[in-house]
C-alpha cells in the first residue's frame, strides 16, 4: 500500500435531513493526506469538523463526492464490512475517553482485540505491554475511575493503538484535560501514534496543540478554508503556545 | 479479582444454582405421592373378567328355622345345646305342664259324669218302675171295673124311681173318673215302657263328647309342651332358658334356631339393574371379605322368583330401602366350607356368555360408538 | 466480549443489585404466591392425593367436587364390581358430622368411612396407634391438626381453662353415638380446615343421620394393563355412574373452586403484582443500566463492534441477571416453603411454578433487554464524538 494515499477526498458534501430542514454540514471538501502524517482539523463549533472526522472514521457516509480511505471507499461496502473495516483499520481517541468504568484498565485497552475475537490472555498480554509503553504498567489492573484524566487519556491512546490501525482518529483529545497534561498526551500520541503506515487525524480547537500536526486544515461552514503546512507557521504556532505558558 | 466481583461471579451464581436446586428439590419432595396405607386386608377380587357381583348371606339349606311354641308357658327344661346335631323328633325344650295336668284331671271327671249320664239314660226304663206302673194300671182297672159294676147294677134296677135322683149321676161320674185314671196309669205305663227319650240321650251323648274333647285337647297341650325338632339338623341358636316365659305365636327370632348345615347355601343379592346379565349356568365363587383371600366355588340352586327391596345391613334402620334386588340361592360345593350361616361374602358370577352391556344410560344422547360395540369381543373371553 | 459484558453488569453495584433484587423479588412474589395458591387449591383434593391406591373414583354423575357428596345406592358397589377390568372396588363414606366434645363444645368434622374389610382409604401415616386399631369397638382416628386445634380437651372443668391435645382413648360423641379415639394420623390438610375423622364404613354410616343412600364414593383399582379411559367408559355405560381418574377428579374439584370462588382472582392479582414489580424494578433498572452504558456501547460500536456482538453483550447481561435473579428468587421461595410448617400455610411448589416464573423472568428480561437492544442498535456511533 506504499505510495497509496491514506485519505483521498474530493468534493465531499454531507447533508443532514431532507427538504427545507436540510442542513448542509459539508459543502465540498477536497483533501488528501498521506500515511505517516498527523493532520489537524480545526475550526469553530459547527464548522463541520466532527462530520468530516466521522466520515474519515468510516462511521458516517457522505452525501456526495469521492472518498478513498487507505485505498478503499467505505461507502461501497456493506454496513457489516464497514464495521469490520473500522475494527481493523481505525483507532479512536475520544474527548471523554469513553473507558468502560466497570472493567480494569488493561481490559479496556484490550477491547479492540476482544472485538476481533482474539485470545483473551494474549490480548491482555499485548495490552499490558502497550500500557508499559504509555507508562501505566502499574495501573493496569485499576479501574479507570481511579486514574487521573491524563492517565485515562493515555489508556485511551493505548486502546486506540493496540490493533495497529491505519487511521487514528482523535476527537478533541485534550479538551477534557489541563494544558500541561494535554501537551503530554499529545506528545504521547505523536510518539506512539505516528507510524509510516498510519495517518493521524486530529480534531481540535485547542490552539496549544496545533503544532503537533504536520498540517492544519482550517474549516469553516462546511469547507476547508486554509491548509497550513509551512514549518514557519507551525513554528509560530508552537511559539504562541509557549507564550501562553503551557509548554516548558 | 476483587472480592466484590468474586461475590458476583462465583458466590452469587452458586447461591443461584443452589436456589434452583432447592426449588427442584422442593418440587420433587412435594410431588411425591402420598404414602399408601398398607392394606389391612386383601380386597376381594373377581376371578371372572365378565361377571355379575353381589353380596351373599350364608344360610342353611333349609334356611333358618325359627322354632317357637304353640302353647305359652314357662320353659321347664331345655334339652339341646347350640351346635348340637339333632334327629327329627328329638325334644328341644318343654313348657311347664302342671297347669295343664290339673285341668286335665278336672276334665276327665267331667267326662266320667257325662259318660255315666248317658249310660244311665240308656238303661231306662227300670223294671221296678214298670212293675209299679203296671200295678197302678191293674189297680186303676179294678177301680174301673168296680165303678162299672156299680153303674150296671144301678141301671138294672127296674124302678128307677127307687133310686135317689142323686145316685145315678154319682155313679156315672165315678165310672168316668176311674176310666180316666186308668187311662192315665196306662199312658204312664206306656211312657215308662218306651224308656228314655232319644233327644235326651242325644244331648247327654253330646255332652259326653264335649267332655271327651276337652280331655283330648288338654292331652294335646300336654304333648305340645314338649317341642321337638321338625327336621334332622343343627341347633344354631338357643334363645330361651329354663324358667323364661315362652309366648306362643310368631317371634322375630325363634326360641330355638335350627337349620340343616350340609349343604350350606348362600343367598346372593344382585341389583335388579344387573339382573338381566345374571346367568344361572355361569360359574360362581363366594369370596371371604378381609384378611386372606379365600374363594369358595358355589353352584346355582334356584332363583327367588320375586324381586325384593334390598335391606341395608347397618342393623340400625330397617326402613332404609334404596333399591331392589334379585335373590339367588347357591350351594357351596365344598362339604365343609369355613363359613357360618349369617356370614356376608362377596359373590362373583361369571356372565361370560352374556354380552357386555351395550345399552346406553337413558340420558346419554350420543349413539353408541364403535369402541363400545367392539368391547364385548374382548370382554367375553373366557377366564 | 461476553466476559466484558458480564463485568459491566456486575461492576455497577447499585444497578446490579437493583436488577437482581427486582428479579429476585419478582420471582419470589410470583412463585411464592402461585405456590400458596396451588397449595391452597390442592387442599381441595387432598383426599384424592391421600388415597393413591385408587386408579378410578366412581361417583354420582352430578357430583361437582370431592366434598360434594351425592351418595349412591348401596348396590352401586356391587354393580361397579360387576364391571370387567376391575381388580377391586372399595366403598368410601364421606360426610360432615357434628362431633360433641367432652366439654360440651360442638365441632363439625369431616368423617371418612373406609371399607370395613380392607381399610382401604385409611390414613397412611399413623402418629399414634396402628391401622388395625380401627377395627376396635367404636374406634375412630383423628388427624393431628384437629387433635391439636379444634378438638382440644380442657384439662379442668373450666371450659376456657388450659387445654391439652386430644389423645388416644379420649371419647367423642357423633350424633349421640360414642366414638373412641384409637389413633392419631397425619394427613394433608383439607381445604375446609375441619378436623378429619376416619372410621370404618359401616360405623360411619351408623354415625351419620339416617339417609337412604350412604355410599359417597367408590374407589376402583383397575386390573394391571387396563386401558383406563376404556374402563371409565365401561363403568359409565354399565352402571350409569361417573368414573374419574384421580387427576380428572382433582381437576374437577379444582375447577369447581376456581370458578365458584374469588380465590383465583385474589391470587392472580398478587401474581400480576409480582410480575409488575419485576417489570417496574428489574426491567426499568436494566433498561437504565443499558442507557448508562450506551456511550460505551457507542464507543465500541465505533471501534468496530458488530451489532451482533453488541446484542450478544446485552443478551449475556440479561441472561446473567435473569438466571441469578431467578435462582435467588426460587431459592428464597423454596426456603420459605421449607421453613413454614406445612399445615399452617398452604404451600405447594409444583414443577409448573418454576417454569412459570422462569417464563415471567424471561418476559421481563426480554422486554427490558429488547428495549435496550433496540436502543443499542439504533445508536449512531457518530454521537461518541464530542460526547
Amino acid at each position: 500500500m506504499s505510495g497509496e494515499q491514506a485519505i483521498f477526498c474530493q468534493g465531499i458534501a454531507k447533508t443532514y435531513g431532507e427538504g427545507e430542514s436540510a442542513v448542509k454540514a459539508l459543502r465540498g471538501i477536497d483533501f488528501t493526506a498521506n500515511f505517516g502524517e498527523i493532520v489537524a482539523l480545526v475550526g469553530p463549533s459547527g464548522c463541520g469538523k466532527t462530520t468530516l472526522i466521522s466520515i474519515f472514521a468510516a462511521i458516517l457516509s457522505r452525501s456526495s463526492g469521492a472518498l478513498q480511505l487507505a485505498g478503499v471507499d467505505p461507502d461501497a461496502m456493506t454496513n457489516q464490512d464497514r464495521t469490520l473495516f473500522r475494527r481493523e483499520k481505525v483507532g479512536f481517541i475520544f474527548q471523554q475517553f469513553n473507558l468502560v468504568p466497570q472493567i480494569s484498565v488493561v481490559e479496556n485497552v484490550a477491547i479492540p482485540l476482544f472485538l476481533r475475537g482474539e485470545n483473551r490472555s494474549e490480548a491482555l498480554d499485548r495490552a499490558e505491554k502497550l500500557l508499559t509503553e504509555v507508562g501505566l504498567h502499574n495501573r493496569a489492573h485499576s479501574r479507570p475511575s481511579k486514574l487521573s484524566g491524563g492517565q485515562q487519556q493515555r489508556v485511551a491512546i493505548a486502546r486506540s493503538l493496540i490493533h495497529e490501525p491505519s487511521i487514528l482518529v482523535c476527537d478533541e483529545p485534550t479538551s477534557a484535560l489541563d494544558g500541561a497534561t494535554g501537551q503530554r498526551v499529545m506528545e504521547l500520541i505523536r510518539e506512539q501514534g505516528r507510524r509510516p503506515d498510519r495517518i493521524v487525524v486530529l480534531v481540535t480547537h485547542d490552539e496549544r496543540i496545533y503544532h503537533f500536526a504536520d498540517r492544519i486544515a482550517h474549516m469553516d461552514d462546511g469547507l476547508i478554508t486554509r491548509i497550513v503546512t509551512s514549518d514557519v507557521e507551525l513554528a509560530a504556532l508552537k511559539m504562541a503556545a509557549f507564550e501562553k505558558g503551557k509548554i516548558k | 479479582m476483587k472480592i466484590k466481583l468474586k461475590i458476583r461471579f462465583i458466590i452469587l451464581p452458586i447461591i443461584s444454582v443452589l436456589g434452583i436446586g432447592l426449588a427442584v428439590y422442593l418440587v420433587y419432595k412435594q410431588s411425591r405421592p402420598a404414602p399408601t396405607a398398607p392394606p389391612s386386608g386383601q380386597p376381594t377380587k373377581s376371578p371372572f373378567s365378565n361377571r355379575v357381583a353381589g353380596s351373599g348371606l350364608v344360610e342353611p339349606a333349609t334356611e333358618i328355622m325359627n322354632i317357637g311354641t304353640s302353647i305359652s308357658g314357662t320353659v321347664q327344661s331345655i334339652s339341646v345345646k347350640e351346635g348340637q346335631l339333632l334327629k327329627k323328633g328329638d325334644i328341644l325344650f318343654t313348657i311347664d305342664q302342671r297347669d295343664t295336668m290339673a285341668q286335665l284331671g278336672a276334665a276327665k271327671a267331667k267326662l266320667e259324669v257325662a259318660t255315666r249320664k248317658v249310660e244311665q239314660l240308656k238303661s231306662m226304663p227300670r223294671v221296678e218302675d214298670v212293675d209299679r206302673a203296671k200295678a197302678i194300671v191293674a189297680q186303676r182297672q179294678s177301680a174301673l171295673d168296680d165303678a162299672t159294676l156299680r153303674l150296671q147294677r144301678l141301671n138294672a134296677v127296674e124302678d128307677q124311681s127307687a133310686i135317689s135322683a142323686n145316685e145315678k149321676p154319682t155313679r156315672m161320674f165315678e165310672m168316668n173318673l176311674t176310666t180316666a185314671r186308668l187311662a192315665e196309669a196306662q199312658s204312664e205305663l206306656s211312657k215308662l215302657m218306651k224308656g228314655t227319650y232319644p233327644e235326651d240321650l242325644a244331648v247327654a251323648v253330646a255332652e259326653a263328647k264335649v267332655a271327651d274333647a276337652d280331655v283330648g285337647m288338654l292331652q294335646t297341650d300336654l304333648a305340645q309342651s314338649e317341642v321337638k325338632a321338625p327336621i334332622d339338623g343343627t341347633v344354631l341358636r338357643v334363645n330361651t332358658r329354663a324358667g323364661e316365659f315362652a309366648a306362643a305365636g310368631t317371634l322375630r327370632e325363634g326360641l330355638v334356631v335350627m337349620g340343616q348345615l350340609t349343604p350350606l347355601h348362600i343367598r346372593v343379592d344382585v341389583d335388579e339393574l344387573d339382573a338381566w346379565r345374571f346367568d344361572p349356568k355361569g360359574k360362581a365363587v363366594a369370596v371371604l371379605r378381609g384378611g386372606k383371600i379365600v374363594e369358595f366355588p358355589i353352584e346355582y340352586v334356584r332363583t327367588v322368583p320375586v324381586v325384593i327391596p334390598k335391606r341395608t345391613l347397618t342393623g340400625e334402620n330397617s326402613e332404609r330401602i334404596d333399591t331392589r334386588v334379585m335373590e339367588m340361592i347357591y350351594r357351596f360345593q365344598q362339604d365343609n366350607p369355613q363359613v357360618l350361616p349369617g356370614q356376608l361374602l362377596d359373590v362373583y358370577i361369571d356372565s361370560g356368555s352374556i354380552a357386555s352391556p351395550t345399552t346406553q344410560p337413558a340420558q346419554t344422547l350420543q349413539p353408541s360408538k364403535p369402541v363400545e360395540t367392539a368391547k364385548p369381543s374382548e370382554s367375553t373371553k373366557p377366564v | 466480549m461476553r466476559l466484558i459484558a458480564l463485568k459491566m453488569l456486575f461492576g455497577d453495584s447499585a444497578k446490579f443489585y437493583g436488577i437482581l433484587l427486582g428479579l429476585t423479588f419478582a420471582t419470589l412474589l410470583i412463585t411464592q404466591q402461585a405456590a400458596i395458591f396451588v397449595g391452597l387449591m390442592s387442599r381441595t383434593y387432598a383426599l384424592i392425593e391421600e388415597t393413591p391406591q385408587a386408579d378410578l373414583w366412581v361417583t354420582d354423575p352430578t357430583m361437582q367436587f370431592v366434598d360434594d357428596t351425592k351418595p349412591m345406592q348401596v348396590t352401586a358397589l356391587d354393580r361397579v364390581r360387576s364391571v370387567t377390568g376391575i381388580e377391586w372396588a372399595s366403598p368410601l363414606f364421606k360426610g360432615l358430622l357434628v362431633a360433641k366434645l367432652p366439654n360440651g363444645g360442638r365441632q363439625i368434622c369431616d368423617v371418612i368411612g373406609v371399607d370395613d374389610a380392607t381399610l382401604i382409604g385409611a390414613p397412611a401415616t399413623m402418629l399414634q396407634g396402628k391401622l388395625e386399631d380401627l377395627r376396635k369397638t367404636d374406634a375412630i382416628f383423628i388427624e393431628s391438626r384437629g387433635a391439636n386445634k379444634q378438638l382440644m380437651q380442657p384439662l379442668t372443668a373450666d371450659k376456657n381453662g388450659p387445654k391439652r391435645p386430644m389423645q388416644v382413648g379420649d371419647e367423642l360423641e357423633l350424633n349421640e353415638r360414642r366414638a373412641i379415639i384409637a389413633g392419631i394420623a397425619e394427613t394433608r390438610p383439607s381445604f375446609q380446615n375441619v378436623p378429619i375423622i376416619y372410621t370404618t364404613y359401616l360405623r360411619a354410616v351408623g354415625f351419620a343421620p339416617a339417609n337412604r343412600r350412604t355410599l359417597s364414593l367408590i374407589l376402583v383399582k383397575a386390573l394391571p394393563g387396563q386401558d383406563l379411559p376404556e374402563l371409565q367408559k365401561r363403568i359409565q355405560t354399565q352402571t350409569g355412574l361417573t368414573a374419574y381418574t384421580p387427576a380428572e377428579f382433582s381437576w374437577k374439584t379444582l375447577d369447581y373452586w376456581m370458578t365458584q370462588t374469588g380465590i383465583p382472582i385474589n391470587f392472580g392479582m398478587a401474581i400480576a403484582l409480582g410480575f409488575l414489580v419485576g417489570v417496574a424494578i428489574a426491567g426499568q433498572m436494566f433498561y437504565n443500566f443499558t442507557l448508562d452504558n450506551l456511550r460505551y456501547f457507542g464507543a465500541m460500536k465505533a471501534m468496530g463492534a458488530t451489532s451482533r456482538q453488541l446484542l450478544n453483550m446485552v443478551a449475556v447481561q440479561g441472561l446473567a441477571a435473569g438466571v441469578l435473579g431467578l435462582g435467588l428468587g426460587l431459592g428464597a421461595t423454596a426456603l420459605f416453603g421449607l421453613m413454614i410448617p406445612g399445615d399452617r400455610l398452604a404451600f405447594k411448589l409444583t414443577w409448573h411454578l418454576p417454569i412459570i416464573s422462569t417464563f415471567a423472568v424471561i418476559v421481563i428480561v426480554l422486554g427490558a433487554s429488547g428495549l435496550s437492544m433496540w436502543k443499542v442498535i439504533r445508536l449512531d456511533p457518530k454521537e461518541v464524538f464530542n460526547g
